[in-house]
């Protein structure tokens, strides 16, 4: 008969918190990219992005953990201002401390890393050749970010025995905080694409400030109004964040293809659809000097030729 | 998908994120940020109504005991002040709650602000150990007037 295999307790915890951490990502990342026919990106950057973002926790923690401790060495009676404030605020130095501990340490080191590894991988990679993936790969890196951060913080919780608030506070937390890493990636990414693209020095230099800053802005503001228990206004601070990605899904700019052979274009053209056909081929029917002069049968044309060739389409 | 459903799509995702946001006010904790870096407590009420002169129960979570090496004492802060209103020693942190009272003299002064939470600071550096969730301070209970 055949034993049962056993894992120890921290890694049989460890493996859940990770396969219940994957949900939300899975989740977003069918939303985003699998259920699209035309993928745009290969599926094995998608995969290389994700696994990146789940390695960036590693450098971010321990940084943000050194900062925690030479905060704590250089003034201990300030410390716990880098997980939040002290409630009811009372003076200024109660948002201004925390305020310090959110942009300048958090936000900075999360942001500034994920920055840093796109734009290496945006420059060199030969996958990346519309705005459009740059948007893809971001928020790939984001959900990879967000996956392993919330098995790290499940595992904490799980280890200090906070069974009481484990369920809701780590649901809650997986939706809220992967919607976050999702919003501040996916600017992140597009702008990143854009100034990668862009042919003009100026415009480029202006790209890569706002592909840091806004990101870094929004990053350090959410984990502040947390961290001064205004939860409601930092989901509500993600909702234009998520519009703008969602109206950005199918803006028809990102998808022209800015580079081949590793070589930014300087004619950036979006491939043709099949309805674009259609009506161009329709309006040179429509302009022709028969049909000009006859326009009864532009009508005629229209009624039967053109709904025909775009049903068809 | 056509416009309008479009539209219907992105309702229904801005209603559900409002409600997941409602609900995480409710539930609070979704600030703890990441495992390292937890360097303030909770205090955990058994009631979140506080009657002056009544004692109250406080649990704790998440406090570095090993960083506490004198005696702490409690406050209770308003959005104007912070008042303290008892003293905790180490053993009795050690046992996992203590017990403290709102003071019926202080109640005048914490009226006008109606709510407020409960703060353990370490006496030594004033170093903030843990705070409570917001709790509602009542009229002054029986404890206050009979006395």
């Amino acid at each position: 008969m055949n034993e049962i295999v056993s894992l120890p307790p921290g890694v049989a915890i460890a493996i859940i918190a990770f396969l219940l951490s994957l949900l939300p990502a899975g989740l977003f990342i069918w939303l985003w990219y699998l259920r699209r026919v035309d993928r745009p990106v290969p599926n094995r950057t998608v995969a290389i992005s994700f696994a990146i973002g789940m390695l960036l926790v590693w450098p971010a923690f321990k940084l943000e953990g050194w900062a925690s401790e030479f905060w704590y060495d250089v003034s201990p009676a300030t410390a716990h201002y880098f997980v939040g404030a002290v409630l009811p605020l009372q003076v200024m130095s109660d948002v201004l401390l925390p305020a310090l501990g959110t942009f300048a340490v958090v936000a900075t080191v999360e942001e500034g890393l994920r920055y840093l590894m796109l734009v290496i991988w945006y420059r060199k990679s030969r996958d990346i050749d519309q705005v459009f993936d740059g948007l893809v790969v971001g928020i790939a890196a984001g959900l990879g970010f967000a996956t392993m951060e919330n098995t790290m913080y499940f595992l904490n919780l799980f280890a200090q025995g906070s069974f009481d608030t484990l369920v809701l506070v780590f649901f809650l937390r997986f939706m809220i905080s992967t919607l976050a890493h999702i919003s501040f990636a996916g600017l992140m990414g597009v702008m990143l694409a854009r100034a990668v693209f862009a042919i003009y020095k100026v415009q480029k230099r202006q790209w890569y400030i706002m592909a840091l800053l806004v990101p870094w802005s929004l990053h350090g503001l959410y984990d502040l109004l947390l961290g001064l228990d205004l939860t409601i206004y930092a989901v509500l601070m993600l909702l234009p964040c998520l519009l703008t990605l969602i109206s950005w899904i199918n803006r028809r700019e990102f998808f022209a293809i800015a580079r081949e052979n590793g070589q930014v274009l300087v004619n950036q053209q979006a491939p043709q659809t099949k309805s674009m056909v259609v009506m161009k081929k329709y309006f040179k029917q429509a302009e022709s000097p028969w049909n000009i002069h006859a326009p009864w049968l532009r009508e005629r044309r229209l009624r039967y030729t053109i709904l025909k060739d775009l049903e068809k389409g | 998908m056509t416009r309008s459903q479009i539209t219907a799509v992105v309702l229904v995702g801005v209603v559900l994120l409002l409600v997941l946001g409602l609900i995480a006010v409710q539930v609070g904790g979704s600030f703890i940020r990441t495992s390292g870096e937890v360097r303030i407590g909770q205090l955990i009420l058994s009631n979140n109504k506080i009657l002056p002169g009544a004692p109250v129960t406080v649990t704790y979570s998440l406090i570095e005991l090993g960083a506490i090496d004198d005696a702490s004492m409690v406050m209770v802060r308003t959005p104007t002040e912070s008042t303290v209103i008892s003293e905790v020693t180490k053993e009795e942190l050690g046992s996992g709650t203590f017990i403290v009272t709102v003071p019926c003299d202080k109640y005048e002064e914490l009226e006008k602000n109606k709510a407020g939470r409960f703060v353990l600071v370490l006496n030594s550096d004033q170093r903030v150990l843990a705070q409570s969730e917001s709790f509602t301070l009542l009229p002054a209970g029986p404890e206050c007037i009979y006395r």
